[in-house]
């Protein structure tokens, strides 16, 4: 049997209208402004026939609009499926079809679609304020549905709203519940999530002006928690790509290979154990601590000890890490990967080749100290404005001619000058330092990045050398600001740390921020199997989650049904008292005929069930009194008589069984 | 009393968008979509329990119920009672509706047209109550029987004169005063004597010119009109009775199977004359 949906009333075209222009209005943060254009001239039309009765497009504009749109959504992000093309594609399909509903039906189908653009919004942003403004629009478009569902005209807005909470409160535990103990994935369900936006970080080449450009970022790239000792400032180097491969102009790492057998880490004393939380960068590259001690779940260690993840990450991730700062790293090297560590471009730079050969005759440390030496003495300044240098010799017109540059430049040359020196080394880039929160964690921002080098001795294995320490050390007890007086202004307020007031705000927000990653969005399946191994179970972590859930469940439902006998029913008393005393009967197989008085229904259990007689009679005449003359008999009196009245119903049943 | 529960066509495209959420939560690693996932389907099953429970001790109370002719508009008057602000929507199974919303402790009254239906004393077919979840995925109905009758009568119809009065005109004058006898329904407020029950007396009415009834009740009995199928002789009857009763002339009823009803006038009268109509076995 199917019904034709009653219309939309002009009541509850105005409420769709509202409640999906909250929903909607975030996105315009996040999508091609085009796409929110023409999102907010759809609701504008819409408006406008509701306020002026302006005629709505017909079906063939719709239906050439939505093909058009599609076509520009492809057009614009490559495809619909992605999280751009998708969300773009999601707002063009709300607005045509809120322009094209007519009925109920229509209208709850939007609110489903609703539903369905509010949690893309979470894939742009997840931060406290969008969560606040998605749970407004969350509450709104259930109270929506609720409207529609109903066969009556919309309540107030405010009275809808207090309607759902009840329900939307015993449904928060179970949600809760659901939240942390459904097992989830590892790793995302098909391929690589699609976002096309350009992030900020580190990446797998290095040149000249790489990292001075991240420099001027205050983007946080990380937050790290260590759990028991904690390093000092200089000597948190977080370690990310490892470059081997000179051509000039550019570093080049080696290609992805996992550590042979040959290789060998020796952690030695003094682990540090940390949690990192990494900001979504659209890479596989993962700044650990020097040196990472092992691999986590989704993550590798390659040839160069780089710790890597398997997948570019897309979304930020929390990781437990252990770093080793004493640790012995390949003291034997392999011949193959000497000669790369000795590698340098052929036919340049011939005064920096001419400069290392000279130290040659050194003992290996010396020749190390010569560089810096080098450096410290010979007038070297480190800024963030290095002159431009030429294509060809551009380390020689560095050591030789401009003298100024930033760490990249100093980790280059150092690298080239031990290369030629005749030792083995290569260049690393990451993070230095960070900035100490008072909520007790390390905020490391884009503008911390940085490029150091490392030397392999026989039988020490690699050694990390900052060149940037002999010219600015500043710039590793205490920040960039500090390394570059005269030119800090260029750098952002966060990275400057000047204006305490506001540095001190921001730091505040950030620690909130902190938090909210960390046990909001941070929570996973590490979370989830510590909670379980507290709970005391060590099996396997799936069949312990959902055997949790249930047990959850049933506690939850268990407490619920307990709390319902003894908290106040919204219910009027008297009708629940009566209908409390039928339900009692009802399993004896007594029930009133829905014409029957109290009187004619006692008469009747008398006649037809004479052993329920006695039970009934006593809370029927009760009630009978408390309700005929409320001032001779309390209500206690009448609860009273019902838990009698249904004790000895089911001795009744119990004896007859 | 069984709730039954049917899906709206929003079920399908609801239970869709979960999966696709849950789907789409995993695939970004989005705990915000998690959370709000989870929470949506809760409420969905809360909701559900939640209308459960209100729509079990909804109560229906038949305030008045129509009883008329054939092919009469007929209604029934009912009070649902419930939990505040419950929206209800009340019909007879496969009955056009009425919608509700229940404030409480007043309980709200509705009006259902009755089915049509033939001659005879008739059940109304169960109420039924129907409340849809907060999201609009489920209906939920339950039935409710309704214990009280209503009678469809005969349609008046028949052109056969009214049965002469019995005893043919008087022999004496109405004027000649014959006593007191005790009062009937029907009889005409113009004989009753006032002054018997001025004096604490019962009510009593005046008989005239010896005759034993005055105004001799019409006879309105079946057997006249044998020549005439059944049902067109009830039709008949039900037209005589409502002739007698606009022109305030008693009447007595006797149909051929044997039921019967005396002398007397009104209202009450005139109902179970009708009512015996109703009831009258088929041919």
């Amino acid at each position: 049997m199917t019904h034709a949906s009653p219309p939309l009333s002009p009541a509850l075209k105005t409420r769709l209208l509202g409640v999906l222009g909250v929903v909607l209005l975030p996105h315009a943060l996040h999508l091609a402004p085009w796409i929110s254009l023409l999102a907010a001239l759809g609701l504008l039309w819409h408006a406008l026939h509701l306020r002026h009765a302006i005629p709505l497009p017909n079906r063939l504009l719709l239906a050439v609009l939505m093909l058009a749109g599609t076509a520009a959504v492809w057009l614009t992000h490559g495809g619909i499926f992605g999280r751009d093309g998708g969300a773009s594609f999601l707002v063009l399909l709300t607005v045509l079809k809120l322009l094209e509903s007519r009925t109920r039906r229509d209208g709850g189908l939007l609110g489903l679609l609703g539903l369905f653009l509010l949690l893309t919004l979470f894939l742009f942003d997840q931060g406290p304020l969008t969560a606040l403004w998605a749970l407004g629009a969350f509450a709104l478009l259930l109270g929506l549905l609720g409207d529609l569902a109903s066969p009556l005209e919309p309540p107030p807005l405010r009275r809808r709203l207090r309607g759902l909470v009840p329900t939307m409160g015993l449904a928060l535990p179970v949600a809760l519940l659901l939240f942390v103990f459904v097992p989830r994935p590892a790793a995302p369900l098909f391929g690589l999530p699609q976002t096309d936006r350009a992030v900020t970080g580190l990446s797998d080449s290095l040149a000249p002006g790489t990292i001075t450009d991240l420099s001027r970022s205050e983007a946080v790239a990380f937050r790290a928690t260590f759990a028991g000792a904690e390093p000092a400032r200089e000597q948190l180097y977080w370690r990310g790509p490892v470059f081997w491969h000179f051509d000039g102009r550019r570093w080049a790492r080696l290609p992805d290979l996992p550590r042979p057998e040959a290789l060998t880490m020796e952690p030695g004393e003094a682990l540090l154990e940390y949690n990192l939380m990494l900001e979504p960068q659209g890479s596989a590259i993962l700044p650990a601590l020097d040196l990472p001690v092992e691999a986590p779940e989704g993550t590798r260690l390659l040839l160069d000890h780089d710790l890597r993840f398997n997948r570019p990450q897309e979304t930020r991730r929390l990781l437990a890490l252990r770093a080793a700062p004493h640790a012995r790293l390949d003291p034997d090297l392999p011949e193959g990967l000497r000669r790369q560590a000795l590698q340098l471009p052929a036919g340049e730079n011939p005064l920096l080749l001419d400069l290392g050969a000279s130290w040659q005759g050194l003992e290996p440390r010396e020749r190390i100290k010569a560089a810096l030496r080098l450096f410290r003495a010979q007038g070297f300044r480190y800024t963030l404005r290095p002159p431009a240098l030429p294509e060809q010799d551009a380390m020689d017109a560095f050591l030789f001619d401009t003298r100024a540059g930033f760490c990249e430049h100093y980790a280059s040359a150092f690298v080239l000058l031990m290369r030629a020196a005749g030792l083995p080394a290569r260049v690393v880039t990451g993070y230095q330092g960070g900035e100490r929160h008072p909520d007790g964690y390390w905020l490391v921002r884009q503008g911390d990045a940085h490029a150091w080098a490392e030397v392999w001795m026989k039988g020490e294995g690699w050694l990390r050398v900052d060149p940037t320490e002999a010219i600015a050390p500043e710039r590793i007890e205490s920040g960039l600001a500090a390394a570059v007086p005269e030119t800090a202004g260029e750098l952002p307020a966060a990275l400057r740390r000047d204006f305490g007031f506001l540095h001190r705000a921001r730091l505040r927000l950030d620690g909130m921020e902190n938090r909210w990653n960390r046990w909001v969005l941070g929570f996973d399946r590490a979370d989830q199997r510590a909670l379980l191994e507290r709970l005391g179970w060590r099996g396997d972590l799936r069949l312990g989650l959902w055997a949790t859930l249930g047990l959850g469940l049933l506690l939850f439902a268990a407490l619920v049904l307990a709390l319902r006998r003894w908290l106040p029913s919204r219910m009027e008393p008297a009708p629940r008292l009566w209908s409390a005393f039928e339900q009692a009967l009802r399993p004896a197989g007594v029930e009133r005929h829905p014409d029957e008085g109290p009187r004619a229904f006692a008469r009747r259990i008398a006649r037809e069930h004479p052993e329920l007689a006695q039970a009934s009679a006593g809370f029927i005449e009760a009630y009978l009194h408390w309700r005929h003359a409320p001032a001779g008999v309390s209500q206690a009196a009448v609860e009273r008589a019902l838990r009698s009245a249904e004790r000895a119903i089911r001795a009744t049943a119990r004896v007859q069984k | 009393m069984p709730v039954r529960l049917r899906l709206e066509p929003l079920a399908w495209p609801f239970l869709g968008l979960l999966a696709v959420l849950v789907i789409g939560s995993a695939q970004y690693a989005s705990n915000l979509g998690y959370f709000f996932t989870f929470w949506l389907t809760s409420t969905a099953a809360f909701g559900l329990l939640a209308t459960r429970r209100r729509l079990l001790p909804l109560e229906a109370r038949t305030v008045h119920i129509d009883s008329g002719f054939e092919e009469e508009a007929l209604r029934l008057t009912l009070e649902v009672r419930g939990e505040d602000g419950t929206a209800v929507e009340a019909s007879f199974r496969d009955g056009p509706g009425s919608k509700a919303a229940i404030p409480t402790p007043e309980g709200v009254t509705l009006v259902l047209d009755l089915p049509a239906r033939g001659r005879g004393t008739h059940v109304p077919p169960p109420l039924r109550l129907v409340m849809r979840d907060p999201l609009g995925l489920v209906r939920l109905e339950r039935d409710l029987p309704l214990g009280r009758r209503y009678w469809v009568y005969p349609r008046p119809h028949g052109n056969r004169p009214l049965p002469p009065i019995r005893g043919g005109s008087p022999r004496h004058g109405q004027d000649d005063f014959a006593g007191l006898r005790p009062y009937q329904p029907g009889d005409s407020p113009a004989r009753i004597h006032w002054r018997s029950l001025a004096r604490g007396g019962e009510l009593q009415t005046k008989q005239f010119g010896g005759e034993q009834l005055p105004h001799g009740p019409r006879e309105l009995d079946e057997d006249r009109l044998s020549d005439l199928p059944r049902e067109a002789r009830l039709r008949q009857l039900s037209a005589w009775i409502m002739a007698c009763e606009a022109g305030g002339e008693p009447y007595t009823l006797r149909l051929s199977h044997g039921t019967s009803l005396p002398r007397g006038l009104g209202s009450e009268h005139c109902t179970r004359a009708l009512r015996l109509l109703a009831e009258a076995p088929p041919a």
